[in-house]
């Protein structure tokens, strides 16, 4: 086993006995165009579960960006179509001069509890939102 | 002969106020005064009532008030600090780092930076990263405590480091990125030390963080070693540790978050605490046992730790509604009286000795979630909770509280609290209770109803509304009072309208749009024979998207004078 091997091997143990490895990494072109559990009727009752436990705290409960928590993005009208959203959940959003920011979920939430949340915010969207076209970033 | 005493007992009484120094190190006996040439404690004085006995500026002559200068010190979140004054130079603590602003000219006289571990993170750690509510000064130190919990002793002159302590060994962790690590939980300090005889005091939260239980530390002014170490939530042997299942304290929540208030002779310190944790109470008793020590209001002996009693304002609290103002110290017909208008719309009063309940006097508008408190203080109908997944239920007020965080103050001449008030409801349901990464979430939902910022005046002891500034169509909260010995209140509303007032009737008398919200109180203090008002400002109005005050995120600092 040469050394560059050990200390991937090992950093891989490492994540593994944190448990932090359990939801690899998703690349670009795995996420669909558009969602998968769209109008599905489960999938958007289980994102609106995840969407009040972990989203609503700064978005808010209607997702229009009137959060306890500080200044969230009005989802109604998301404007990123369907992968730019999933890009944002994943990787967060800063703003610049600011401390307040979208965290990563990355690692953190599944994928497709990700997808569901999505397709819950489809229910609210207003005028302007835009899942259905493409990436926009 | 009569006047002749009394002209001698006027002289001793100047003679001793001259004794109190008001620059050098600063000593017992001058943390001990109410606030007058200098501003030594988050809320003014041990007591938390915000009142200055400065009359140089008052209701006569406040109309000439102008600007003497302004400052910023780079804010990149909200600044809820109220500064300290002392010698010369005004404390000022944001985004992890303390400024030394010179009072001649608001230019910054020193400045420490701390930085935060590489590993910082966790839920809801992005919305407090970076706010602080306060330093502490005593003897030669300004005593800071940074968000990740560790305790800076810096020189009140040049601002150099005498001591760090970090609480970890004593169980204070702080809260790591969910990436990074197993268990994100963790305390995170935005709230101020407060200065007392023989110990600084550290209160410990981790609430909002994933709910570990709340502590009030006793630190040594020297090295800031640990003295004792508080527990809010009773253990199962103390009254009140059946009010909690067996198990659930861990995560329970309950931590203080806000700077408290002290009495010197009861040597007591009085905390409000934060909910109780998860927001949905199916693990702790699903709102049918009280979970004494959050949302409640704990006075802890400041010698040996212990506490002395709790009182619980929210039994159950499935709301978070929490009680988490500075319980004020106030002597009513010779009794001292614990005064704290909190989140449930209701202002508590409280034996400071014992802990009695004495009464609760309604002060917003709209309030549905009960009918009121018995003659023991506990809530009369409660509404029915809603059905976890279910639909939510109507609430007023919201969440928000009736006053929030935002602080309010006392005036002894007026016998009037002035209160940063709001009217809200809220749309409130329960949701199964998310687990990442070891962190259990709130398992609640909320939808605001804004009402208006109603900045008002209330009688303390009959509990009367004696006058209201509403800013109609403006949701928030005045970012905190201050009242002095001139018949003056001080506040900034969210949309940014600096506001001298007369005390007694709420005329206002000077006022100056600054454009940015406040989200801290004001002091006062004398510089070189003026006084001095300073304002802190900045962050966004409201809680969340608020257009409704149409200003944009920002920060100032701003001193007024005559």
């Amino acid at each position: 086993m040469n050394g560059f091997l050990r200390i991937r091997l090992s950093v891989w143990s490492l994540a593994l006995l944190l448990g932090i490895s359990a939801w690899p990494a998703v690349a670009d072109d795995e996420i669909p165009d558009v969602n998968p559990y769209s109008g599905n009727e489960k999938a958007m009752r289980e994102g609106k579960s995840w969407y009040r436990g972990v989203c609503a705290a700064c978005h808010g409960g209607r997702a229009d960006g009137a959060g306890e928590r500080g200044n969230g993005a009005d989802l109604r009208k998301l404007e990123l179509g369907f992968k730019g959203f999933v890009h944002v959940v994943l990787e967060g959003r800063t703003q610049p001069g600011r401390t307040m920011a979208m965290p990563s979920w990355k690692g953190v939430l599944k994928i497709d509890d990700i997808y569901k949340i999505g397709a819950y915010l489809e229910t609210v969207a207003i005028e302007g939102a835009n899942w259905k076209e493409g990436v926009k970033h | 002969m009569q006047i002749k005493l009394k002209v001698m007992v006027i002289a001793l009484g100047f003679a001793g106020m001259a004794g109190v120094a008001s620059a050098g190190p600063v000593s017992e006996q001058m943390l001990a005064q109410d606030p007058s040439d200098s501003w030594l404690h988050t809320n003014g004085n041990w007591a938390g009532h915000r009142y200055s006995a400065l009359s140089q500026v008052n209701n006569r002559n406040a109309k000439d008030l102008k600007v003497a200068w302004t400052t910023s010190v780079g804010a990149k979140t909200d600044s809820q600090a109220t500064p300290l004054y002392h010698d010369g130079l005004i404390y000022f603590p944001q985004d992890n780092k303390v400024f030394a602003i010179d009072a001649d000219n608001g230019r910054v006289a020193w400045k420490y930076e701390h930085k935060l571990p590489d590993d910082w993170g966790g839920y809801n750690v992005p919305f407090f990263t970076g706010k602080h509510r306060g330093v502490a000064i005593s003897g030669e130190n300004v005593y800071f405590l940074s968000n990740d919990n560790k305790l800076h002793a810096l020189d009140y002159k040049t601002g150099k480091v005498k001591f760090v302590k970090d609480y970890q060994d004593d169980g204070i962790v702080y809260p790591k990125d969910f990436a990074k690590t197993g268990d994100s939980n963790g305390y995170i300090s935005t709230v101020g030390p407060m200065a007392v005889p023989g110990a600084i005091i550290l209160p410990m939260n981790g609430t909002d963080t994933g709910g570990l239980e709340g502590f009030v530390l006793g630190v040594s002014p020297e090295d800031g070693k640990l003295l004792w170490k508080a527990n809010m939530i009773p253990r199962p042997d103390e009254p009140g540790g059946d009010t909690w299942p067996a198990g659930s304290t861990q995560y329970g929540g309950a931590g203080p978050w806000i700077t408290g208030s002290y009495d010197p002779e009861l040597k007591s310190y009085y905390t409000g605490t934060a909910n109780a944790y998860e927001w949905n109470p199916k693990n702790r008793g699903g709102g049918e046992m009280d979970n004494l020590g959050a949302a409640s209001i704990v006075a802890v002996n400041t010698e040996s730790g212990k506490v002395n009693w709790r009182y619980v304002g929210v039994p159950g609290d499935p709301f978070d509604y929490d009680l988490p103002q500075t319980p004020m110290v106030i002597s009513i017909d010779g009794k001292k009286t614990i005064v704290q208008p909190n989140k449930t719309g209701y202002i508590h009063h409280l034996d400071a000795q014992t802990g009695k309940y004495l009464k609760a006097d309604r002060f917003v508008d709209k309030i549905n979630w009960i009918k009121g408190y018995d003659k023991n203080g506990r809530p009369i109908d409660m509404v029915a909770l809603p059905k976890e997944g279910g639909d939510p239920i109507e609430i007023a007020p919201a969440l928000l509280g009736g006053v929030n965080m935002y602080p309010n103050a006392y005036n002894p001449n007026t016998g009037n609290i002035y209160l940063a008030a709001t009217e809200s409801s809220m749309k409130y349901g329960f949701e199964d209770i998310k687990l990442i990464s070891n962190v259990r979430h709130f398992g609640a939902y909320q939808e605001f109803n804004f009402g208006d910022e109603t900045d008002k005046a209330v009688n303390v002891k009959s509990g009367k509304e004696i006058w209201r500034d509403t800013q109609a169509g403006k949701p928030g909260y005045a970012g905190g009072m201050l009242t002095t010995a001139g018949n003056l209140v001080v506040y900034t509303t969210q949309g940014g309208r600096f506001t001298v007032a007369d005390a007694r009737t709420g005329e206002r008398l000077y006022e100056m749009s600054t454009g940015i919200a406040a989200k801290s109180g004001p002091i006062t203090f004398m510089h070189k024979g003026k006084q001095l008002i300073v304002q802190a400002l900045g962050g966004t109005p409201g809680f969340g998207r608020d257009e409704a005050n149409s200003v944009e995120f920002g920060h100032a600092i701003i001193a007024f004078t005559r």
